[in-house]
């Protein structure tokens, strides 16, 4: 029993040791776990509600993750203590010594004993003697810190990243747009980082983003860009009614002026009533979404009241004896600086529409190439459109292509109620169009002519009115060349049915059945002799 | 009073000792070098061996070849449908005087010996095999009325042919549980196939010498038993045992599965003095669990009954030992 000491010393060195591992272990799981978290919350802030599907996978990673750091971490409170007899334990595992020094420690603690104990104890003691605890236990690095270690790249990547602003705007420039599109494309992304609205912003890019994706159906395309121009028209009704509201204010102001004139009214009131309507206003405005269309005669009326402002300040400023706070006019000009931002915005949001409608019409002419697979029934189902023409642009669009109204509509003299302030026209196609994209079009009036009829009624009426019935009849060259195309047709019609399918033409066809109908295996004849 | 020193001494004897009976054993039986340990094992430590091989294979080759090495009193006893009881215990011999009185006398049967081979055992009727059943366990034989302590070391070791073959009745579970170990003898190698052929097809044959005689047997046996073990290595055997019944909570999904019945204590007891052997053989004054590892299979697969589905899924004993020993943790602290 005398070599006790020497091995209660050795496995208190070797107890130590693994407790030192074991702290190391926990701390590098709480590093890790740290790090774990502020990685996922990173993430979550990058990627925002931008990317609902890389959202739900960092959700779900933060999930599992925090499951398995949990486990890890019941798992390493459930581990056994670090004790003398574990310690025995190691000793015995790690140097191979066959259970030698575990023997011996329960030995130790036994209180009878024998020779042979006693020489089993003794022996244990010189293989203590022999045995280095740093060597047995050596306090490493746990595993764990190669984990803690890449946790850290990431966060730190992360923390570099920036924030996706949406899928769109993450997107790489798709290949398959044609330049014109692709300058189309750019603009508007230069026109929807301008734009205030968030929801707004949004329908804008998901309609360009459908614009710009090469499996789109027409349908899908419409109807993004269908979504975007409601928001957007939503807004410029919000906007209206600011503009409205403006213009009462200067009304007010205007009638305020004269009272001043009068002595009823001080420009410091003027002010604080500019103020009121203002932050009325605004109030409206932060109840709704923001943004309106923003009009030249709106733009001026803007710009005459922030003068009147600037002026009425001006003049609180030098009337003698009255009191008179800077900051109240001050406060109106920063609120209409406020709405020219937005309606600033707006406009560029209407630009986007107008950009994107445009981007739709050019990729419809481009894909409305004449040729006979246009009247395919092979997939129907691309182009499921019904001859209206469009409210916007007066166009029909077609399976194959487009019809522009420009060819199909006379042109009427002065614009109508409904075309003011509208680019393309009314719908009812009395206004001037937007430019023909596609083939040169003959003028109307090359293709058709004038012709009057004379209106059945009293003689007296008709020389009153000076009115005279009149409609429009082809041109005698148009005539003949509609009909010089339809004898074209029909030929090229017959060459086409007589050669389909088989590419053999009708008058050869029976030659060509009997011919194979009479067709037999050729008999071996007999040589003459 | 036994020193340190002593125990040292004692130690190197015992693997002396050893080391000498193998080698000489080894000079007639090619291989088989475990097996030969194993019925070392047996012997040091006071329990009896069951060889089971097919037939041909040097089974009773072995145990000639050791009782030639041991100098010991050696008896045969080869087993047929036809023996009886009294053929291995002796019987009771009506005796006349000189003086013309008849008396009843003991005459002893083949059992009273140190090393008895009980050859091809499992060919004699159960009833028969049954006599070996109170020498085996108590070391004493009891005839009309009449006890026979039987002379130390006595040492049975049993051959036995494959249950499937014909002719045979399996041996009874109580009476498979007092065999130490149960050996299997495989086919040899290639090589050792050779060899056997050069030993045994020459003009002379190799000879073995008497080394070991009945005191150095008694004395290694009390070494053995003298070698202590630690409670969380006894426990491990303790474990290891538990985990071959059934009923145990602790035991494998094999087990409850397979096994009908679980080792008796007999096992455990045969795991620890097993490991005793193994552990001085190592050179270790201290048992250790690999010890226990080692002697495992030997130990307890005689002592497990399979049910009907591992008979018919063709699963040894071996098989569910060795997915214990796998299932089975050592000892933490």
């Amino acid at each position: 029993m005398s070599e006790a000491p020497d091995i209660l010393v050795f496995l208190k060195r070797i107890e130590h040791r693994l407790h030192l591992t074991r702290s190391l272990r926990s701390v590098m799981l709480i590093v890790c776990a740290a790090l774990f978290a502020g990685a996922v919350v990173r993430a979550l802030s990058l990627t925002g509600h931008a990317n609902p599907a890389l959202w739900a996978i960092t959700v779900l990673t933060g999930v599992l993750g925090a499951c398995v750091f949990v486990l890890l971490l019941i798992k390493e409170l459930l581990r056994e203590r670090d004790t003398l007899a574990r310690a025995a334990v190691v000793a015995d595992t790690r140097g191979q010594l066959k259970d030698e020094i575990s023997s011996a420690f329960w030995f130790m603690n036994q209180s009878r004993t024998s020779k042979w104990v006693t020489h089993q104890i003794d022996k244990a003691a010189l293989t203590v003697r022999n045995l280095d605890p740093a060597r047995l236990v050596p306090l490493t690095l746990p595993r764990s810190t190669w984990t803690a270690a890449g946790l850290a790249l990431v966060f730190t990547l992360l923390s570099f990243a920036t924030p996706l602003q949406s899928g769109l705007t993450q997107a790489s420039v798709p290949t398959h747009l044609s330049p014109a599109e692709l300058e189309k494309s750019k603009l508007i992304r230069g026109l929807l980082k301008q734009t205030s609205d968030k929801e707004t912003a949004k329908k804008l890019e998901e309609a360009l983003s459908a614009l710009e994706r090469k499996n789109a159906t027409d349908a899908e395309k419409r109807k993004a860009l269908a979504e975007a121009k409601e928001a957007v028209d939503k807004n410029n009704m919000e906007m209206n009614s600011m503009r409205e509201g403006l213009t009462q204010l200067a009304e007010r102001l205007r009638n305020s002026k004269e009272k001043s004139s009068t002595g009823e009214e001080k420009p410091a009131d003027r002010a604080d009533l500019a103020k009121e309507l203002l932050d009325r206003m605004l109030g409206q405005r932060a109840r709704q979404p923001q943004s309106t269309d923003l009009d030249p005669a709106a733009l001026a009326r803007e710009k005459a009241l922030e003068k009147l402002l600037e002026q009425a300040s001006k003049v609180a400023g030098e009337g003698e004896g009255q009191h008179f706070e800077s900051a109240q006019p001050k406060a109106v000009v920063d609120r209409l600086d406020k709405i020219a931002q937005q309606l600033e915005a707006q406009s560029s949001a209407n630009q986007a529409v107008r950009e994107l409608t445009q981007m739709q019409q050019l990729q419809v002419s481009q894909t409305s190439i004449q040729s006979a697979g246009r009247y395919s029934s092979s997939q129907p189902h691309e182009n499921p459109l019904s001859g209206t023409p469009s409210p916007d642009t007066g166009n029909t669009v077609m399976s194959g292509g487009i019809m522009f109204r420009t060819a199909a509509v006379a042109k009427g003299d002065k614009p109508s109620q409904s075309q003011e302030g509208s680019k393309s026209g009314a719908a009812a196609g009395d206004s001037p169009a937007d430019p023909v994209i596609g083939k040169k079009e003959k003028a109307l009036a090359v293709q058709l002519k004038k012709e009057g009829i004379r209106k059945e009624g009293k003689e007296g009426e008709e020389n009153e009115s000076g009115a005279e019935g009149w409609f429009y009849a082809e041109s005698r060259a148009q005539a003949s060349q509609v009909a010089l195309q339809a004898v074209r047709a029909n030929t090229r019609y017959t060459q086409g049915e007589a050669m389909d399918p088989e590419h053999i033409s009708v008058k050869h066809r029976q030659v060509v059945k009997d011919y194979f109908l009479n067709l037999h295996e050729n008999r071996p004849e007999a040589k003459p002799r | 009073m036994m020193t340190v020193s002593d125990v040292e001494k004692q130690m190197d004897l015992f693997r002396e000792n050893f080391r000498t009976v193998r080698e000489e054993v080894s000079r007639i039986i090619v291989g088989n070098e475990d097996n030969i340990v194993g019925i070392m094992t047996c012997l040091l430590a006071r329990g009896h061996v069951l060889l089971e091989g097919i037939p041909g294979i040097g089974k009773t080759k072995l145990v000639q070849t050791l009782a030639d090495v041991l100098h010991l009193k050696f008896s045969r006893i080869q087993f047929t449908p036809d023996l009886m009881p009294s053929d291995i215990i002796g019987t009771n011999m009506v005796h006349e005087t000189d003086t013309g009185k008849k008396t009843m006398e003991f005459q002893r049967g083949p059992v009273f010996a140190n090393l008895v081979l009980a050859d091809e055992i499992n060919r004699a009727t159960p009833k028969t095999q049954s006599a070996l059943l109170e020498a085996m366990q108590e070391n004493s034989v009891s005839a009309a009325g009449q006890t026979y302590p039987l002379e130390q070391p006595f040492f049975v070791l049993a051959t036995m042919n494959p249950l499937e073959m014909e002719g045979t009745y399996p041996l009874p579970e109580a009476q498979l549980d007092r065999f130490f170990f149960k050996l299997k003898l495989g086919f040899p190698s290639v090589d050792g196939l050779h060899e056997i052929v050069d030993r045994t097809t020459r003009q002379h044959e190799p000879m073995v010498e008497r080394v070991m005689g009945q005191g150095q047997i008694l004395e290694m046996r009390a070494t053995a038993r003298s070698v202590p073990i630690a409670k969380p290595v006894q426990d491990y055997a303790v474990r290891l045992t538990l985990a071959t019944h059934p009923e145990h909570e602790g035991a494998p999904d094999m087990t409850k599965r397979y096994v009908r019945f679980g080792s008796s204590p007999r096992g455990t007891q045969a795991l620890i003095l097993g490991a005793k052997v193994q552990a001085l053989l190592q050179g270790r004054a201290h048992v250790a669990c690999d010890d226990i590892r080692t002697v495992t299979l030997s130990a307890l697969r005689h002592r497990i009954l399979l049910n009907f589905e591992a008979e018919a899924e063709r699963i040894s004993t071996d098989m569910i030992l060795e997915h214990i020993l796998d299932k089975t943790p050592l000892p933490k602290a």
